[in-house]
């Protein structure tokens, strides 16, 4: 088990954080009072294979809830073509990177009004929709600032419905890191452009991968991506447990 | 086509989509009214109509489908 402190969570969430993250030798009987007891972090977040129902079990009476089976996925770009169902569409789609400051900024002023609602942050009733969008905001433009992460925009005739960020990874592996439909576009068959159009322009950049993580709150961003190629590569059960709190 | 028939055809292609045999369409329902209608099923159903009916819907159709009753006035204005 790796244990990785998590002190950007406190900018984010305003929590002392941690995260483990359990392999699969990873035994029940081993976790320690250093993880069940934790008297020092405020909000603990396990990541834990998806067989793994005893470690699930023990953590589970130790007062850590389950989240999410987190899934992890991957596409070869060499190959990939849009499914002839979604070809009709992409006529009326486009898209471009964002490279002014107050585009930007709508950008982010749609993700704190909550277009990822389904975040495990999100969903969580000690955190919730605000601190989730706030988190995703920092996190962006910290990627953003670095230089890893590319903002575009995604436009259906003359209107922009939606966004992502493109992550380099390395030179032939790329992240769809965020994607999402402005709220008011949600509902209108536009989903698989969110995530079309980052395959699209990682291959135009040379990349022959793509990955990203869904969760299994969002069984419609999971549906969309199955749909465009990409592949299951792992899965985990994602568990938290915030010290000292207990639900009303 | 008379719209009950319409109705009577489209029910039969919401039951196959969604896989519920349960299913029994009203003028007023929604997106919201059946579960498990996503961006997905959505792209999914607009190609099963069209086939189901021998029509091409619009882009601006597809994108307003949101309500049974305007579906059932497309399909109605598309085999004019």
């Amino acid at each position: 088990m790796r244990c990785i402190e998590t002190p950007w969570e406190k900018r984010n969430l305003n929590v002392n954080g941690i995260e483990y993250y359990f392999e699969e030798d990873d035994l029940a009987e081993d976790i320690g009072d250093k993880v069940l007891k934790d008297n020092i972090h405020d909000y603990q977040v396990v990541h834990l294979p998806v067989n793994k129902m005893d470690i699930h079990n023990k953590l589970n009476e130790n007062g850590f809830i389950f989240s999410e089976v987190k899934f992890e996925l991957k596409v070869n770009l060499e190959n990939f073509e849009l499914p002839t169902v979604l070809k009709r569409y992409t006529n009326y789609f486009s898209y471009y990177k964002i490279d002014d400051n107050n585009e930007l900024e709508k950008v982010f002023d749609a993700i704190k009004k909550g277009v990822f609602d389904t975040d495990k942050v999100a969903l969580d009733p000690f955190l919730g929709l605000q601190k989730s969008g706030n988190r995703y905001v920092m996190w962006s433009k910290q990627i953003i600032e670095e230089g890893i992460g590319i903002p575009y925009m995604v436009r259906y005739e003359n209107n922009n419905i939606g966004f992502f960020i493109l992550k380099k990874i390395s030179n032939t592996i790329g992240d769809s890191f965020l994607a999402a439909l402005f709220n008011n576009k949600k509902y209108n068959g536009f989903g698989f452009s969110v995530f079309y159009y980052p395959m699209l322009e990682a291959k135009k950049m040379g990349m022959k991968k793509m990955i990203t993580g869904v969760s299994s709150n969002n069984s419609a961003s999971l549906k969309l991506h199955l749909a465009l190629g990409y592949q299951i590569k792992n899965l985990y059960y994602v568990m938290t447990k915030h010290n000292g709190k207990i639900k009303e | 086509m008379i719209r009950e028939k319409v109705f009577e055809r489209l029910n039969e292609v919401f039951r196959d989509v969604f896989d519920d045999e349960d299913i029994i369409l009203l003028d007023g329902m929604t997106t919201s009214d059946i579960e498990g209608w996503d961006s997905l099923v959505h792209i999914t159903l607009v190609s099963t109509i069209e086939d189901e009916f021998d029509i091409h819907f619009g882009i601006d159709q597809i994108s307003e489908m949101k309500n049974i009753g305007v579906i059932v006035d497309n399909i109605l204005e598309l085999m004019k």
